[in-house]
């Protein structure tokens, strides 16, 4: 027993909780947002990572560092039934190539299974975004992650629902919701890590428009009574 | 001139019916329906005492228990072409002599295998793989070694003039000349290839047509002799015939390792992983079944193939007995597709074309998509999907300065605003479209909801409001 344990030490599969936080790990992506690479020990987590959020509060935004990324190294970025069509002047006026880009809207949540293990698996694909109401199985988050493995790639599990059981082996599961600076985000499971309380990922630089500005401390609200 | 070697094929049909070792027992007989004669024998046929040019009264008169099955051409034929296909591997030019014969050029393979002795082993050794009946002679010309092998000389030799003297022992009934011309030769006493070419051809030419003289320059191989020689397909396929009719699924496995491990070493000799397979089994009066396997990651091993297809086929219901398989290898891959990266450990090495046509095959061209952009104000007609990798990609042609805010995600239709929001922007008005029948007059607006969703709206000409976008 004890054998065997010093045997899986040795390999590096085991993980001590009091491990030192912050030490990038291997196979990391970094997510462009200090506080989400902070809080991520380095971004995010190869393999099969899920976020749940509403749609319209930023979420496709706080991937898009990431596609830039999928540009440098010239590789594609793959989405599978995005809820609406993926907007071209976005995503060029973010610098993304739309030669990169390749939308697929599989017609059974099978066949998207296939299509996303088949793109993760090709090396082809930088990352993957899968919109995705559906709750996945255990085996078919083991098959994506050896895909992931294979194509030295990413995936994004975008739902609306609430977050799945946290039993099931996915690499980060992200909860988000709007804020006024931005996004407030929590993480409800990863691997080798704690979970979080909520905190901020602040967009104010990168999306001036789409944040309210924070009022100054030395402005005092004028009161509603007298305001007549 | 070069050397050619003739392989013939007599029991074709016969070797290709698929026969259980302990069945060999059976007495098997094929029939050439028109002149009802016995073509093809078993041993056990033969054994009952059955000869060729039987009559099938006589034959089963000799065996009561004899199997009886009719001679098709075409199923010779096709085997024919497996078998130049299977030979391809270990020699360049062949050519197809329907029903039963293969023709090869020898000349130039020589140069690849040290002589003559070792091209012949190497060949026949791989030819025996099949288990096919043959017999081979070579010549310094196509109707020659086709005259000698059909007469099974069954010897390889390069010696010209032993050749020559083995052609000239024939009868000219066994060679390719016309039946009305040999018996006319006949007639003058001319009835060997030695009597035929002991002959001045000027004297021939008088007194028989040209076709003589053209077929004594081409068996003496000198004159060219224009041959179409075989080339490939890229595909494997595999027809089986099953000696007697399967109904039991479990029965099927014999037979269909047998084709397995055809595929293998197909594959093997082309360095290919299989990715998806499509069996044909056909059923007595009623349609095929066809079944499609598919392993992801590409597979060649006979083995592993047969336990996938004993998967498939154990969901299957059959409505008759089974009398054929044809086994079809859909979709190849190269096996060396995974390279390691030093830090990185194994990588896929799959390249975005590839990748987009594996998924276009299986889910269809609609389904498949890439973006493109239009230089168009109307933001529904600027933004639109076109096939993947063919949009204009060259992004510095877009203006810098019209650089305005975008949702992420365009809505294919407006919908009507049914909730409350803070509209967060000056408008952007866009007046668009009144040179085509689609005409856009809009207030653009950036907004965010109670719930902290940031959309984009519009309002119309009749002070309609609609979400066109959200910034998600």
């Amino acid at each position: 027993m004890n054998d065997l344990l010093e045997r899986l030490q040795q390999q590096n599969l085991v993980w001590h909780a009091t491990a030192s936080v912050g030490k990038p790990a291997q196979g990391v992506f970094s997510s462009g947002f200090i506080e989400l690479d902070k809080r991520l020990d380095g971004g995010f987590p190869q393999g099969v990572n899920e976020i749940q959020s509403v749609c319209g509060i930023g979420e496709l935004r706080l991937l898009l560092p990431v596609f830039q990324q999928a540009m440098t190294e010239q590789r594609l970025v793959v989405l599978i039934n995005p809820l609406a069509m993926l907007c071209s002047e976005a995503l060029t006026t973010s610098g993304l190539e739309l030669d990169k880009f390749l939308l697929v809207s599989p017609e059974t949540d099978s066949d998207a299974l296939w299509a996303a293990e088949q793109c993760l698996r090709s090396g082809a694909c930088y990352s993957l975004v899968m919109w995705s109401q559906q709750p996945l199985a255990v085996h078919q988050i083991k098959r994506l992650q050896l895909a992931c493995e294979a194509g030295n790639s990413l995936l994004f599990i975008l739902r609306e629902s609430k977050a799945e059981s946290i039993a099931l082996p996915l690499d980060l599961s992200l909860s988000l919701s709007a804020h006024e600076q931005g996004l407030s985000a929590r993480i409800n499971k990863r691997k080798r890590g704690w979970p979080s309380s909520s905190f901020t990922i602040n967009m104010s630089s990168d999306w001036p428009t789409l944040t309210i500005a924070r009022a100054p401390d030395n402005v005092i609200e004028f009161p509603q009574i007298k305001a007549g | 001139m070069s050397l050619w070697l003739y392989l013939h094929f007599p029991t074709l049909q016969l070797c290709s019916i698929y026969q259980r070792a302990d069945n060999q027992a059976q007495p098997l007989i094929i029939l050439d329906k028109k002149s009802n004669e016995v073509v093809q024998l078993n041993q056990a046929a033969r054994a009952q005492g059955i000869t060729h040019g039987m009559g099938l009264g006589t034959a089963a008169s000799l065996c009561h228990s004899v199997s009886v099955k009719e001679y098709d051409e075409q199923i010779e034929a096709r085997l024919l072409k497996r078998i130049a296909h299977w030979l391809y591997s270990k020699t360049a030019d062949i050519s197809l002599y329907s029903p039963n014969g293969l023709l090869l050029l020898i000349s130039n393979m020589l140069a690849l295998y040290q002589d003559l002795t070792e091209y012949w082993q190497a060949l026949s050794h791989h030819l025996d793989i099949l288990g096919v009946d043959y017999d081979y002679a070579c010549a310094y010309s196509p109707y020659g070694a086709r005259l000698l092998a059909r007469q099974k000389l069954n010897q390889i030799s390069d010696d010209k003039a032993w050749l020559f003297e083995q052609i000239k022992q024939q009868v000219l009934q066994h060679g390719d000349l016309n039946t009305k011309v040999v018996s006319r030769l006949q007639k003058v006493g001319v009835t060997h290839f030695a009597d035929l070419l002991g002959l001045p051809l000027t004297e021939l030419s008088k007194r028989f047509d040209v076709e003589v003289v053209n077929y004594i320059g081409r068996i003496t191989g000198q004159l060219q002799h224009p041959i179409n020689f075989y080339i490939p397909p890229e595909r494997f396929e595999d027809y089986l015939e099953l000696y007697f009719e399967i109904a039991n699924q479990q029965y099927l496995a014999k037979p269909l390792l047998k084709q397995l491990q055809l595929l293998e070493k197909y594959l093997r000799l082309k360095d290919k992983l299989a990715t998806e397979l499509v069996l044909h089994l056909h059923q007595r009066d009623c349609d095929d079944v066809v079944l499609t396997i598919s392993a992801l990651q590409g597979e060649y091993r006979a083995d592993k193939w047969l336990a996938l297809i004993e998967l498939n086929l154990a969901s299957q219901t059959l409505a008759a007995p089974i009398i054929g398989l044809t086994l079809k290898a859909k979709r190849l891959v190269d096996k060396n597709n995974q390279c390691r990266d030093f830090f990185l450990g194994a990588q896929g090495q799959v390249s975005e074309q590839e990748l987009t046509a594996t998924l276009i095959a299986k889910l269809g061209q609609d389904r498949v998509k890439g973006l493109s952009l239009k230089q168009d104000p109307r933001p529904e007609v600027a933004n639109a999907l076109c096939q993947p990798f063919s949009s204009f990609s060259n992004t510095q042609h877009i203006d810098i300065s019209s650089k305005k805010l975008r949702p992420t995600l365009l809505l294919p239709k407006p919908l009507p605003l049914q909730e409350s929001v803070k509209v967060m922007s000056p408008p952007e008005r866009i007046v668009a479209g009144w040179w085509d029948d689609y005409q856009v007059v809009r207030d653009y607006f950036i907004a965010r909801s109670d719930d902290g969703r940031w959309l984009w709206l519009f309002r119309d000409h009749n002070q309609q409001w609609f979400v066109h976008g959200l910034f998600s």
